[in-house]
Formats: structure tokens, sequence, C-alpha cells
């Protein structure tokens, strides 16, 4: 039944009340194809089953494959630095400080990983956010409510700590700004 | 007084790739006697049973991190005065704040080179 305000406006406007009627039954029909062709679409192509868990693991396989390239690059330069005693004191030197740089260098590999494992536990947040969507709109999740439950909790309670991990250029304080928090 | 270059350090992080780093800074600087632990409760169950004269820690790990590794060892009557120092991504003023307010000797930011490596450890030891 229309209410009695929704009468006077649409009186008001001079749209019939038929008229209004079929537009809310077009808007009513949208709205349960819409909840149709969520909670139906389970298949390959779905967001959440599939694009995002895809991304997790390429993002996973990066991590890995700069892990393993770090590892080496390292036993690389232990090598050098090993063999660096048998030359003559210059090249000793010079190939020592070409080592420590590569030793320096390599401190990518934590920062990118820190990096990435934030954009994977923003993926799981969107994930879920997305099943809680599909169950919201009358479709099933196909993940636990402990499993949602848990990496929300994980997701709050980081974004609530001091550990943010690494910052921007420009966001994160230099060493020579925390030494100065140091000498106060 | 000299520095003793053969003490024992800790060096705590998730990040093989870090300790290996670290491990090898350290080698260049003339400590060699480096042990290692993956997160805050190994790093703790070696300071139980061992002895170290320093401890060089990530903030970032699980199941418990830097901080927490800190202040656990704070209240350990042998550690009260162990000089710690963080390395970490960590660079929130807040962040900073909480480590010196729990006790850490130093703190180094990542990505960090040698020269920041070896001043911190002097501030923390003395000249060598």
């Amino acid at each position: 039944m229309m209410s009695n305000d929704l009468a006077k406006i649409l009186k008001d406007s001079g749209i019939s009340n038929n008229k209004a009627l079929e537009a809310l039954s077009e808007i009513e029909k949208s709205i349960l194809l819409t909840r149709e062709e969520i909670s139906t679409s389970r298949g390959e192509n779905d967001v959440s089953d599939s694009y995002l868990p895809k991304a997790i693991d390429e993002l996973d396989a990066v991590l890995e494959s700069t892990e393993e390239a770090a590892h080496q690059i390292l036993r690389a330069a232990e090598k050098i630095e090993s063999l660096a005693s048998w030359t003559d004191s210059t090249t000793s030197h010079e190939l020592s400080q070409a080592v420590t740089k590569i030793y320096e260098a390599c401190n990518f590999q934590d920062l990118a990983g820190q990096r990435i494992a934030k954009v994977i536990r923003a993926f799981h947040d969107i994930e879920h956010k997305i099943q809680d969507m599909i169950e919201d709109l009358g479709g099933t999740s196909n993940l636990s409510h402990e499993n949602i439950k848990e990496v929300f909790e994980t997701v709050t309670n980081e974004e609530k700590s001091l550990l943010i991990g690494p910052q921007r250029k420009g966001q994160a304080k230099s060493q020579n700004e925390i030494d100065d928090i140091f000498k106060n | 007084m000299a520095v003793d270059k053969d003490m024992p350090i800790l060096i705590v992080d998730d990040y093989k790739t870090m300790l290996r780093i670290v491990r090898n800074l350290l080698k260049q600087l003339g400590f060699e006697n480096v042990d290692e632990a993956l997160d805050g409760n190994e790093a703790l169950e070696k300071l139980k049973t061992s002895t170290y004269n320093l401890v060089i820690s990530d903030w970032n790990m699980e199941p418990m991190n830097g901080l927490d590794l800190l202040r656990q060892i704070r209240n350990l009557e042998d550690y009260k005065n162990l000089p710690f120092i963080m390395v970490t991504a960590e660079s929130k003023t807040e962040s900073v704040m909480a480590a010196k307010d729990a006790g850490v000797s130093n703190y180094i930011v990542k990505p960090f080179n040698a020269a920041t490596l070896k001043s911190k450890l002097q501030s923390v030891l003395g000249d060598f």
C-alpha cells in the first residue's frame, strides 16, 4: 500500500499512481535480478572465488622469488668477500666496500616483503567484504564465519596498532628525525 | 674501555634475508659471535638459556613482536640494562616514542646502511 506522504508527492508532481507503481515494479525487478546474479555467480569468473585468490597467489610467488633472489645475491657477495682476503690490501678493501653496498641494497627484500604483505592483507579484507555483501544479498558464502572473523580481527588490530610497516618517502620519519627524538 | 668484539650478540628478525644482512655487516665490523632468533618468543628462550651482551631486533614479527620482546627483557632481572637496538621499518613518531618509553637503547629505521649500524653500535657500546 502506498503511504499518504508518497501519494501526496506523486499527486503534487502530477505522476499517476499507476505510473509510480510501474516504476517501483521495475526497480524491484532490477534488485531481484541483481540478487539472483550475485547469488548464482559462483563460477570461475567470480571475483572473490577466483581473481582475488589468484592475485594473492601471484603476490606470494613474488615474495618467494625475491627472497630466493636476495639469498642468491647474498651468497655470491659472501663468496666475493671470502675471496677478497686473497687479494692485495687495496683490492681487498675495494671489494669489501662493494660487498657492503650489496648487503645494504638487499634491504629491499625485507621492505618489499612487508609492502606486499600489506597488499595481501588489503586483498583479504576486500575479499571478505565481498563475501559479506553476497551473504547480505541472499547468496551463500563459501568461507566460514570463523575465518572471516579472524581476518577482520587481524586487520582491525593492525590498523589500531603502532605497526603500519614501511611508509612512503615524505610520510616516513628519517633516521635523523628519529635520532632527534632520542636526543630529547 | 675497549669494546669486546667477542661479545655474544643476538639478532632477531623473521626475515632470514635480514638476519643474513645484519650478521654480515656485524662481521665486517669485527663482531662474529652472533646468534639468531626468528621472533620474540625464540629470542626470549635463548636469553633465558644463554648470555648475550646486545640484542638487535626487528619490530614487526609474529607471534611475539620486537616491542613486546623489549618489554619482557626489561622485566628480567639479569637483562634490565641489556643494550637493545630496534631495527625496523616503523618510523611513526608514536612508534619511536613507544619503543623509547619501553627502554630501547637506540633505533634504526630500515632501509639502513652500514655506517648507520656502526654509529648506533658505537652509541650503545662505546667507540671501536
